[in-house]
């Protein structure tokens, strides 16, 4: 498999007045394409904002990072929307649905950015919640549903613009085992149809689905394992 | 406890700088724009009512119907009245002024400019005891040849303040007589800029040449009947105005009373009193609300110290009285501020109106009381509203749950964006038509072509003769005054068959302004009919016996005179006033109304007639090319013949300054409305600021979908921009329906074009869109990841 995204040396500080807080130190990663890794490590190692980097949604203080060939880590904002916007999908352990919006809209916001005609929308959103099984749901606001439910939404939302990389944050650190089990069915079987998924996760059952895990401590890769899948 | 309330004030106003700025900001220009405008409107007021006995002092008003019916006054009535008056036994005392334009010189230096004086009966120094600096101002007027004249005059003709016992000269443009010497009796303290007595020289009114005695050979429009003296009139203490069965009104509020008609000093309109007065109070309504609106937007920061303060024992009162505090300190730095605006801004609104308006906020006890009054009225709307609703979430309620002012918070907020907007557009609509009525009543409402018009006050024929051949002298023509500031006369009362006006013009006079005839022709120099004629016989050089045959009417008085149109008028006999007598004419054309105070009051039904004497008015038109130094040379020519000073005048000017105070109050109202503009937009921006505050999540969520930072700011400035325009569905009537009556007021007015509304509302919606895009920018341009970690 052919690396999808490289990450050399990347180190992030944020800077909260005067107080420099460094959350990553060297971070060196690869990611193959159609891969499944699982990162792991205690609350605060900087797993959250290595997927950020990651994702395009915060660029590295040092280091380098290239995705599918193109060196991106110094790239402006509208660059990396592009980017983001052509090949990411994302999945938050707060599902962060929009709470005015009913659940077709919600996935409808993976398309809207992408210029897509309406109709072509209307059928994309229809497949994308009935790969989740919220077909019956569509017209629900997020209040409506049920924690498992909202977090199906979040995946038919990364889903619906079939992109080639989904990140996933924590996806069932808020949902009950039965809930939890449902949406990692759901996202192995986007991966085992060629989607790249990096997915951050404290629980090793759900690492154990994964074809590597990364473990991380204070803002470091303290180590690796191939789970041989 | 006190300590810790102020602590957490202070505290919160450092944390949260932004909004208090915002907060303080507005409340500041809120109540500097109302101060200014209670400042202004104190001073409109207060007319006359500095001058000495102002309390029983009373004008005759000559009481008579307008073209429409309406009842109008004139403020000038007949000089034998004030005999007639003093009879009465509740009158204490009469006096005359009658004000008049001439040239004044002292010791060879003449004036730069045409002077106002007054001729006034000596008994004005006992109905208006003014205080003399120099001399005694009581019967100072006793001898024909005395003066009185102001602390300013003396200053500026003598260089000194006590010239007593020197002479002036005046030479008065409504007498062709000659040059008057005058012995200066008394110097007055300066007139206060407030006050409807303009003139600063006060000549006799005894004088031979005076007003009151004098009457001129020729047909004089201007004095005939004194038609500008006013009579003032000081009661007896005691005495009931209703019982002194006269048309008095008192001087007091003179001012006040547009429908009276011939006061030097413009009346200001109660429609504009009223209207300053509700701009002053919008912008601090809409200040107030914004002040409201920001605080229960943002109430949600402080629920959780509101729960933890209540289980910690706090009764609502204490938190009332915590919050309420807190909003007195914002309210209370904003009226300091407020009040430093004040300080800076006093001396150029002055200068805008020309006015003396004093700012001493520490020894004016009716100003401080105001202050306080709009601090405290200002401080029970937006300090105790959010302090009584903040305190009242039960402690349960706020640390259990989460945000609550969601969607209906959010609609209550769109409901007041509407509000002000409306209230904003409403303001810019009024200013733009009141902006256009000033400038249609100086320009095209004349309908006059006074493009390259000099007017000089004199018509003396070796002097046009000269004028005529210089190079870039167009043409030039003679008249009266009123043939171009046509106005009612007060002793024109209607007695009998209908009498027209006869207003005096030489051959040339209509082409020379561009005016056309509706019916019939011009005045013709080869018809000899055209010129009027003599009713002795064979005719002398005595104007009085002149008398006109032919005339051309306006279109007034074709409609007065009952011709169903104008050419139905032509050839048609009407009646003429002429001085004290009355005859018949001939109508030989029809032109359009036109007069130079057309928009302040309807044209007049007027007969034009050729008069073959000197009139007081010269119109000079220029070529197009080098009209400066056509000027030049003009003046150079009336220096060498005239040996006076130059008073010769741009019309287009001239109308301008009359037509000043208009202009000026217009601007003061487009700058009050400025100022609402930009409270308004402090507001919004405040508020676009906390619903991207709280929509912060949103935008991270839409950017990690892929959402770029101009579909961010687009998606903020779409939600600010459907209440800007459903503003305008307010706005639109309620401006039609105020500007509708405003200009109901003038005899002639523009039109309220779609154009107007239009363009305001395209300039609200360009302010709000900027305002919006402004924060919308500085948010949308954040990382996500930022975005997505805050709650």
């Amino acid at each position: 498999m052919t690396a999808m995204l490289k990450l050399e040396d990347i180190s992030h500080t944020y800077q909260t007045g005067e107080v420099e807080t460094r959350v990553l130190e060297g971070v060196t990663l690869e990611v193959r394409e159609g891969e499944f890794l699982a990162v792991m490590g205690p609350s605060g190692c900087g797993k959250s904002t290595l997927l950020n980097i990651v994702g395009f949604l915060d660029s590295p203080s040092s280091g380098s990072y290239v995705f599918e060939g193109e060196e991106v880590a110094r790239y402006p904002e509208k660059r990396l929307t592009e980017l983001r916007r052509a090949s990411i999908g994302f999945v938050f352990q707060s599902f962060n649905l929009i709470e005015d919006l009913t659940a077709e809209e919600n996935v409808e916001i993976g398309l809207i950015y992408r210029r897509m005609p309406g109709a072509q929308r209307r059928e994309r959103i229809a497949d994308a919640l009935a790969q989740v099984g919220l077909s019956h749901r569509a017209g629900f606001l997020p209040k409506q549903l049920s924690g498992g439910q909202q977090q199906r939404v979040a995946v038919a939302r990364a889903l619906v613009s079939n992109p080639r990389l989904i990140l996933a944050d924590e996806p069932t650190g808020s949902l009950d085992s039965a809930n939890g089990d449902a949406i990692i069915e759901l996202l192995t079987g986007l991966n085992a149809k060629g989607t790249t998924l990096v997915m951050v996760t404290h629980s090793l059952a759900y690492a154990a689905a994964a074809s590597r895990v990364v473990r991380m401590l204070d803002g470091r890769i303290v180590s690796e394992t191939d789970m041989g899948l | 406890m006190f300590r810790t309330y102020l602590a957490a004030a202070l505290r919160h106003l450092a944390y949260n700088r932004l909004y208090a700025a915002i907060n303080i900001a507005g409340l500041a220009l809120g109540f500097a724009t109302v101060i200014l405008i209670a400042l202004y409107v104190r001073n409109e007021l207060s007319f006359d009512s500095g001058l000495p006995g102002a309390d029983h002092t009373y004008l005759a008003v000559a009481r008579a119907s307008g073209p429409r019916g309406e009842p109008i006054g004139f403020a000038s009535t007949p000089p034998a009245l004030a005999a007639q008056l003093l009879a009465r036994s509740n009158i204490d005392a009469v006096a005359r002024m009658a004000e008049d334009q001439g040239i004044v010189s002292h010791d060879g230096k003449p004036s730069r400019h045409v002077e106002n004086f007054a001729y006034a009966d000596p008994d004005i120094a006992s109905v208006i005891p003014w205080p003399a600096l120099y001399g005694v101002f009581d019967g100072a007027l006793d001898a024909p040849d005395s003066a009185v004249i102001t602390r300013k005059i003396a200053l500026a003709y003598f260089g000194k303040e006590n010239p007593i016992g020197e002479t002036i000269e005046i030479s008065p443009l409504s007498d062709p007589r000659g040059t008057h010497s005058l012995r200066i009796m008394a110097v007055l303290k300066d007139l206060p800029a407030e006050t409807t007595w303009t003139a600063e020289i006060l000549v006799s009114g005894r004088a031979a040449f005076s007003t009151f005695n004098y009457r001129p050979a020729w047909p004089c429009s201007t004095c005939i009947g004194g038609g500008n003296t006013h009579t003032y009139v000081r009661l007896r203490p005691g005495t009931n105005i209703e019982s002194a069965s006269l048309d008095l009104v008192p001087i007091t509020k003179l001012h006040q009373r547009p429908d009276i008609r011939g006061m030097e000093n413009p009346p200001v309109e109660p429609s504009m009193i009223i209207a300053l007065c509700g701009v002053g109070g919008l912008v601090m309504l809409i200040a107030a609300i914004n002040f409201i609106t920001l605080f229960t937007a943002r109430m949600t920061r402080r629920l959780v110290e509101v729960g933890v303060r209540k289980v910690a024992g706090a009764r609502q009162g204490d938190l009332i009285l915590q919050f309420v505090g807190e909003n007195l300190l914002h309210i209370t730095i904003g009226l300091i501020i407020g009040v430093a605006v004040v300080e800076q801004l006093i001396g150029p609104m002055n200068a805008l109106l020309n006015r003396n308006i004093g700012f001493n906020w520490i020894r004016d006890i009716e100003l401080i009381g105001l202050i306080l009054l709009i601090w405290l009225v200002t401080g029970a709307l937006a300090a105790t509203y959010p302090a009584l609703i903040l305190s009242g979430f039960r402690p349960a309620q706020v640390l259990r749950t989460a945000p609550m002012v969601g969607r209906a918070g959010e609609r209550g907020r769109q409901v007041v964006v509407v509000v002000q907007f409306a209230l904003l557009i409403t303001l810019m609509i009024c200013s733009a038509v009141i902006y256009r009525q000033t400038g249609y009543a100086k320009d095209a409402g004349t309908r006059l072509n006074m493009d390259g018009v000099l007017i000089a006050w004199t018509c003396n024929p070796a002097l046009r003769n000269e004028i005529v051949r210089i190079p870039g002298v167009e043409a030039t023509t003679c008249s009266s005054w009123n043939a171009l500031g046509q106005t009612e006369m007060a002793n024109r009362k209607r007695q009998g068959p209908l009498a027209l006006q006869a207003d005096y013009v030489d051959y040339g006079f209509f082409e020379l302004y561009g005016v056309k005839p509706l019916a019939g022709r011009l005045f013709d120099r080869t018809l000899p009919k055209d010129k009027g004629a003599w009713d002795n016989d064979p005719p002398t050089d005595d104007a009085a016996a002149y008398q006109l045959r032919h005339v051309i009417l306006n279109a007034a008085a074709v409609k007065a005179s009952g011709f169903p149109s104008p050419v139905a008028a032509i050839e048609k006999t009407v009646t003429v006033t002429e001085g004290n007598t009355r005859h018949s004419v001939q109508v030989i054309g029809v032109v359009p109304d036109f007069s130079v105070e057309s928009v302040r009051q309807s044209v007049p039904a007027a007969a034009f007639g050729i008069m073959p004497y000197p009139m007081e008015l010269m119109s000079i038109k220029l070529r197009p090319d080098r009209r400066r130094q056509t000027r030049s040379v003009i003046e150079a020519v009336w220096t060498r013949l005239g040996n006076q000073p130059k008073s010769i005048y741009s019309l287009k000017g001239y109308v301008a300054r009359e037509f000043s105070d208009m202009q000026n109050l217009s601007a003061f109202v487009a700058c009050c409305a400025g100022a609402a503009l930009m409270v308004a937009c402090l507001g919004l921006f405040g508020l676009s600021a906390v619903a991207a505050e709280q929509r912060t999540r949103e935008i991270g969520i839409r950017k990690a979908m892929g959402a770029g930072r101009s579909d961010i700011v687009e998606w903020l400035v779409r939600r600010y921009m459907v209440p800007v325009v459903a503003a305008n569905l307010l706005a639109w009537p309620i401006a039609y329906m105020l500007m509708g009556q405003w200009l109901s007021g003038f005899a002639s007015h523009v039109d309220m074009e779609l154009w107007i509304f239009a363009a305001s509302s395209a300039c609200a919606l360009a302010i709000a869109w900027l305002t919006v895009c402004l924060h919308a920018l500085i948010i949308a341009a954040g990382k996500p990841a930022k975005a997505l970690r805050y709650e």
